[in-house]
């Protein structure tokens, strides 16, 4: 693949990881806890990192949070909408490097990472350590979200034969 | 191609499930009898769950209206950007509310427990 369209590539993933994350922020979900989401934008990461193009899942990752914190929720978010997004990642890159988890398996460690992630800084930045009850909803929110998000992403990921990352054509 | 759903994945669900559950059962789940309301860890007020009422919190985040009615505490005003507060209210001991913008959070307390372990 030429370095112009990689670049391209990525450009389209970010955005359509923007739209997604946009989407699910007009339907919050009925559930009588803050914090509890979709993380539909993480399929897009997740269909990337299947793809082996980890540079581009990488950039999404980090470009997705900041232009949601520029356009829409502003700067208050964006350090917990960070940590989730970079933890989820480097867990999601190492699960698929060393075990032999599927597409669900590698997302629900990553939507748990996430949670997790958020709530230690909303620990350390409230100095609430009593925060840390969250942690049951969280873990069973992020393992639910992930089994969608990883059902999605291996789907499109197998119907996608000709994207192929990094390897040369 | 990597797998959707393999067995390593079955065995990774197995697992969360069970720690889950067991946070789930450790859990108390009597119900509390004072809102903590903080501010930075700081102690800000302290409220009586079985009155209702409106009790207002000011900081230099921002400003907050913190309501009980029916032995449940919850946020029903704002000026945070996201509103994320709004959503939920809590009744049980150790149960947590965050303003996180505000750096405000509302802890159950009372009635066995973390807290009465600790002694706190």
């Amino acid at each position: 693949m030429s370095r112009s369209r990689r670049i391209a590539l990525a450009a389209v993933c970010t955005a359509l990881a923007l739209l997604l994350s946009y989407v699910e922020s007009l339907f919050p979900l009925p559930v009588p806890v803050p914090g509890v989401k979709l993380g539909l934008a993480n399929t897009v990461v997740l269909v990337l990192l299947l793809k082996e193009d980890r540079l581009s899942a990488f950039f999404v990752s980090v470009v997705r949070v900041m232009l949601s914190a520029a356009l829409f929720s502003g700067f208050s978010g964006f350090l917990y909408a960070l940590s989730g997004s970079l933890v989820s990642f480097f867990i999601m890159l190492s699960a698929l490097r060393v075990s032999r988890l599927g597409s669900v398996g590698v997302s629900v460690l990553g939507g748990v990472s996430h949670s997790l992630a958020q709530l230690c800084v909303a620990v350390l930045v409230t100095h609430t350590p009593q925060l840390f009850s969250y942690a049951g909803v969280l873990m069973a929110a992020g393992t639910a979200s992930g089994v969608l998000t990883g059902l999605i992403a291996g789907a499109v990921a197998k119907l996608l034969p000709g994207f192929t990352g990094m390897k040369k054509e | 191609m990597r797998k959707i759903f393999s067995r390593a994945d079955l065995w990774l669900l197995i697992a969360l499930v069970i720690v889950i559950a067991g946070i789930w059962l450790l859990r108390r789940s009597g119900s509390g009898q004072t809102v903590c309301v903080r501010v930075d860890g700081k102690e800000v007020a302290r409220l009586a769950l079985s009155r209702d009422g409106e009790y207002p919190v000011e900081s230099v985040y921002g400003r907050n209206l913190v309501k009980i009615r029916d032995g449940s505490a919850f946020v029903a005003e704002t000026d945070c950007p996201n509103g994320d507060c709004l959503r939920g209210s809590i009744s049980k001991s150790g149960d947590s509310l965050a303003c996180l913008p505000h750096h405000l959070t509302l802890t159950v307390e009372g009635e066995g427990g973390i807290d009465a372990v600790s002694g706190k």
